[in-house]
């Protein structure tokens, strides 16, 4: 736990000391002007039982030059402290936010994305709390009782004592609580991540619910989730509020039963009233401090509960730069002596898992600048060469050589700026259409997106629009028609000039006309480039030079 | 949201009574103090035995008062947020479908996600504090009048001043913390979007561009906080100013006081220790202000969301009436529509049609000429603006919304599937569907041999969007949802698109099938599937332009024929 604290502070970097300098500042600054009034207070009370006021304009306007120093210092620190700790959650962000896009593909297909945003959200926003809130508090709690305690010893180091025992009494029963908590917590974000899914589900299969009798299912089901979260809150306030209870014990304890020994040692003779009353203006200040001590203790363990899981996902296994081969032969492995070849597939095989085989020792080749449609019934593993092809997933055997470079030696980074890819449902991300296309080669110049929406039929409709190529496209694209976003995907990857394209189904949405226009755009491409169509019927196959069929 | 607070109100209560009790024996221990102060300063000799009793009878109520205050204060604020967080998802299932269509699941559920977490830091912990502040301030304030009135004038007199200070501040504090949260949606969007969309980015190398952006966001969200630590701190340091000086002045007067013998040494000692104890909630309750117009952002945006208006029931016909004449299943007279984000640009302009009972019928036409809309339309997911719309024989108006969409069973362009078992989600088509049923529904789709070939047969839990699963599987498993609800009328929004031709020619058989009896209306791009139709509806600006069945349509050498010329 300690590591992982260690490690979540070094995210921070060469920051670190001045973030910790503005904590120090700060609290130094609080504590000092806190010490002051206390010193005004017992001199007043001082004034106040000997009848004595001779010097006490000099000392309020003492007094109340190091408040206003105090509070300078004060501010000037927190101000740098807030500014540090933010730079910090931003930094921890990006890391997670840049992992999250770097999992390998398996992940994305494995997890539902309301556990990405949970983990996200949730989890960064807790685990930076210690950056912006947590970490200051707790640290400024036990500076500060330090400085408390030198003036507290110096009115009376008796008295003193007994009111560290006190604290000290109450610190140990607080850190009784700091485990279970700590356990409580990590299973209220558990149940949060759970509630998350369900709401998701909700919401995203909205259309559904309208038409399908599943309306009160889902519902049930998110109440059955809210409700779980909701007994484990529970739980979690018997436990937070038999903490407070004890704290509350404590300081009444240190309040009243203090004073009263007090009194009764003024009576002995042992301590002045105002030296009391200056004590217990400082004993406030003290009490607070001391037990935020172990109040805050806790609450940073209950964040480390989430940095750990925030480490954990950054620990996570990313997609490589470059896949390991693990077995392919030499003849495999030997360079192609036809450069018309652009793409040649040996003998690979694929599997999801153990028991689902995709594509075994399958082989062939293409020839540059041909129009290849990829036939097979669905499930037999089309849609999975094309995963392959883009290095989406390691092969199990064999290997792939694209324009005489094998994949074995290529960085994934290097395969894809060979291949652009039209997935079968085209993804268009929530901004203007020209930024859409203009991911196929960014800084591409105005008139090449519309060039290439031209070559993808896809100019006519845009300028339809209100705001033409500048229109900001809802959430996956859903102010468009099927058609019409599998268009932009095609002008995506036309822009982008590779020397493959694949086309997964991409023509299943479109309708006759701007099919047949695609096609044409596809044939006008082909012996510029090679085109790889994974298809699934006769008439998107026609103008194909080559038909291979898949057997499952 | 108000409802939920107000009927979970007896535990506020309960907090309130037991945090007055808490706070009076704090005072009252003190005034035993007080008093043994003035008798030791009076000459008398005292005992420490005498004052420690009260004491600590004071201290066991005061511990006893805080755990159930606690207690209490907790479960109100969990409760409340059950409650919200409940009756939000029942509202939600009941808001009308172009509520999501236009705003976008992701960014609902974003803000819903953090709206939520605010909402539970009002009732946890910013409604608690300030009540307690309150209360606090309340029974010390009254004490202390008791002893002196001119002490709390003075004490009280900044107030104003700071009113006024905290009121700017807070002002200005939330109008940054707006602005900070519009940045924190953008980036969780953005973080959204890239990896919604990570099939794309993956493949185009868009890592570096998609990183530099959310990196972007961050970046503003970081200077935005650090303009608004400038201006909290700052209210921090004018709060301090402003408390303390009234205190300083408090203490030279009490000086005065007792040198004037109207109070005495003990209980100054006792307004010492109250003021110590007043004077940090004093300053709190004026800078709450400045959380509850923070939580207030959130609070509004979920109260927004309750204010929607929810989809109305619709009429009360429920069933399809029974032995009527017309044999008519859908008309459409000259139906207008527009969605309101694009307002004025009319996706339907006079459209009008007639469709009879057990017919199968097909609409074609270019992509964005509104094909998908009028299944939107047919399912009442919007109203239309004007023309006439009847549903077996009864205006759409004065059905039932509910009973109504039973009529219609849809297999749509994108297959939504919940990440479930395979089971759970053909079963989804009825209520209450046994395994038999179940399966039978996957034969007659074509789904069956496909699921039971999987290890794990019907209980395969389907990926997000069923990213595990082909899309002709998705929507042959749509299909069999389809078949389970066994509706009269079948809608279907491209039904064979992304099956290759085996499958294709299975499922025109399960159409087939299932067809018997029943209304089948068919969106389709492609003019092979729909030859077969009995009536061909040509699309074109909102219209009907051409209509008949295959033949006639191409003898008319018409939009229709060319496209067909094309295809």
């Amino acid at each position: 736990m300690i590591k992982t604290f260690f490690r979540f502070m070094n995210i921070m970097g060469d920051r670190f000391p001045i973030y910790l300098g503005a904590i120090l500042l700060s609290t130094i600054g609080d504590a000092g002007r806190r010490i002051a009034s206390s010193y005004l207070i017992k001199n007043i009370v001082t004034a106040a039982q000997t009848n004595n006021t001779n010097n006490i304009f000099w000392i309020v306007l003492g007094n109340f030059a190091v408040f206003v120093l105090g509070l300078f210092l004060w501010r000037f620190g927190i101000i740098h402290y807030n500014i540090e700790g933010r730079i910090g959650v931003g930094k921890v962000e990006k890391l997670v936010f840049s992992k999250a896009m770097r999992l390998p593909m398996s992940y994305y297909e494995k997890n539902h994305s309301g556990d990405f945003m949970s983990r996200l959200i949730f989890d960064t926003q807790k685990a930076s709390d210690i950056y912006t809130s947590r970490l200051r508090r707790f640290l400024s709690a036990v500076i500060s009782t330090v400085m408390y305690l030198i003036p507290m010893f110096y009115f009376s180091y008796e008295l003193t004592f007994c009111l560290i025992a006190i604290s000290l009494i109450a610190f140990i029963m607080n850190s009784f609580f700091a485990n279970p908590m700590k356990k409580l917590h990590k299973r209220l974000s558990n149940k949060n991540s759970k509630m998350l899914e369900k709401l998701t589900n909700i919401l995203s299969g909205m259309e559904l619910i309208k038409i399908f009798p599943i309306s009160s299912k889902l519902s049930k089901e998110y109440e059955t989730a809210g409700k779980e979260y909701f007994n484990i809150q529970k739980s979690t306030n018997q436990l937070s509020a038999g903490l407070e209870c004890v704290n509350c014990m404590f300081d009444l304890i240190g309040a009243l039963a203090f004073l009263g020994l007090g009194i009764w040692f003024v009576s002995l003779g042992r301590i002045s009233l105002g030296e009391l009353t200056g004590l217990y203006a400082l004993y406030g200040a003290f009490r607070n401090v001391f037990s935020e001590i172990g109040l805050y203790f806790p609450q940073i363990i209950d964040c480390i509960a989430n940095v750990e899981k925030i480490f954990e996902f950054l620990d996570m296994e990313e997609e490589p730069e470059q896949w390991e081969f693990v077995t392919y032969n030499d003849n495999d492995k030997t360079a192609v002596a036809d450069k018309n070849i652009i793409l040649s597939i040996r003998n690979i095989s694929f599997a999801y898992s153990d028991d689902r085989k995709v594509l075994e020792n399958f082989s062939m080749e293409i020839k540059k600048g041909s129009f290849v449609a990829i036939v097979g019934k669905s499930g037999c593993g089309k849609s999975t060469l094309a995963k392959l092809l883009l290095g989406f997933y390691p092969l199990a055997k064999g290997n792939i050589v694209i324009d005489s470079k094998e994949y074995s030696k290529l960085t994934l980074k290097e395969i894809r700026e060979q291949i652009s890819y039209v997935p079968q449902e085209p993804y268009l991300y929530e901004t203007t259409i020209a930024e859409n296309i203009s991911y196929g080669r960014y800084k591409a110049s105005q008139d090449e997106i519309i060039a290439a929406a031209k070559a993808a039929n896809a100019h006519d409709f845009i300028i339809k629009l209100p705001d033409g190529y500048n229109t900001v496209l809802g959430e996956r694209g859903n102010t468009l028609s099927g058609g019409e976003r599998q268009r932009i995907a095609i002008a995506r990857a036309i822009i982008r000039n590779t020397p493959i394209i694949i086309l997964d189904e991409a023509t299943s949405a479109l309708d006759n006309e701007s099919e047949s226009l695609i096609q044409e755009a596809i044939k006008a491409l082909k012996g510029e480039r090679t085109i790889l169509m994974i298809a699934h019927r006769p008439s998107s196959i026609i103008s194909a030079d080559t038909v291979i069929r898949i057997k499952g | 949201m108000v409802k939920a607070g107000l009927r979970n109100s007896y535990l506020l209560l309960l907090f309130i009574i037991f945090s007055f009790i808490l706070s009076e024996s704090i005072i009252i221990g003190n005034d035993f103090i007080a008093d043994a102060t003035d008798m030791m300063l009076s000459g008398q000799e005292i005992y420490f035995s005498d004052f420690i009793t009260p004491l600590l009878c004071m201290i066991v109520l005061g511990t006893l008062s805080a755990y159930l205050k606690s207690i209490f204060g907790k479960y109100y604020s969990s409760m409340v947020q059950r409650d919200v967080r409940i009756s939000l998802g029942k509202h939600l299932l009941k808001l009308p479908f172009s509520y999501f269509d236009e705003k976008g699941a992701g960014s609902i559920i974003t803000r819903l996600i953090s709206d939520i977490e605010e909402m539970g830091r009002f009732f946890s912990e910013i409604l608690p504090n300030f009540l307690i502040n309150i209360i606090t301030v309340m029974t010390a304030t009254i004490y202390l009048i008791q002893m002196d009135t001119m002490l709390i004038v003075i004490l009280f007199a900044s107030y104003p001043i700071m009113l006024v200070v905290a009121d700017k501040l807070s002002k200005k504090l939330a109008e940054l913390t707006k602005k900070l949260r519009t940045h924190m949606d953008e980036r969780t969007e953005k973080a959204y979007d890239a990896i919604q969309g990570i099939v794309v980015g993956r493949s185009y190398n868009l890592y570096e561009l998609h990183k530099q952006k959310i990196d972007n966001v961050i970046d503003n969200i970081v200077s935005q906080a650090c303009k608004s630590t400038r201006i909290s701190s700052l209210g921090w340091v004018l709060k301090n100013v402003i408390t303390t000086i009234p205190v300083i002045f408090c203490y030279l007067f009490a000086l005065y006081e007792i040198t004037q013998g109207r109070i005495t040494v003990g209980e100054m000692l006792a307004f010492t220790v109250i003021l110590n104890r007043i004077l940090y909630p004093i300053g709190d309750i004026v800078f709450c202000a400045n959380d509850i117009r923070e939580v207030g952002v959130s609070l509004k945006r979920i109260q927004e969301i309750y204010n929607q208006q929810k989809e109305t029931t619709g009429g009360n016909i429920h069933n399809i009436p029974e032995n009527t004449k017309t044999t008519s299943v859908i008309e459409w007279k000259n139906i207008d529509f527009y969605y309101n984000r694009s307002k004025e640009r009319y996706i339907l302009n006079g459209m009008s049609f007639s469709i009879e009972k057990g017919e199968q019928i097909a609409f074609v036409g270019g992509s964005g000429e509104g094909k998908t809309t009028i299944f939107k339309l047919l399912c009442g997911f919007y109203k239309k603006n004007n023309g006439q719309y009847i549903l077996f024989g009864h205006s759409f108006e004065n059905w039932n919304l509910e009973m109504a969409r039973n009529c219609f069973s849809v297999v749509s362009q994108n297959v939504f599937l919940f990440p479930e078992t395979i089971k759970q989600n053909v079963a989804y088509g009825k209520e209450n569907a046994t395994d038999e049923e179940i399966i039978e529904a996957c034969k007659n789709a074509n789904i069956h041999n496909f699921i039971i070939s999987l290890p794990e047969g019907y209980e395969t839990i389907v990926g997000e969007r069923g990213v595990r699963l082909s899309g002709g599987q998705r929507q042959r498993i749509s299909i069999a949802r389809a078949f389970l609800k066994n509706s009269p009328i079948l809608l279907l929004d491209e039904p064979t698109s992304s099956v290759d031709t085996k499958a294709e020619k299975k499922i025109q058989e399960a159409i087939e099938r299932i067809s018997e009896g029943k209304t089948v209306i068919i969106i389709a791009h492609r003019l092979s599937t729909v030859k077969n139709a009995k009536r061909i509806y040509v699309v074109s600006g909102g219209k009907i332009v051409e209509m008949g069945n295959h033949e006639e349509l191409l003898e008319k050498h018409g939009i229709y024929a060319e496209m067909y010329a094309k295809g």
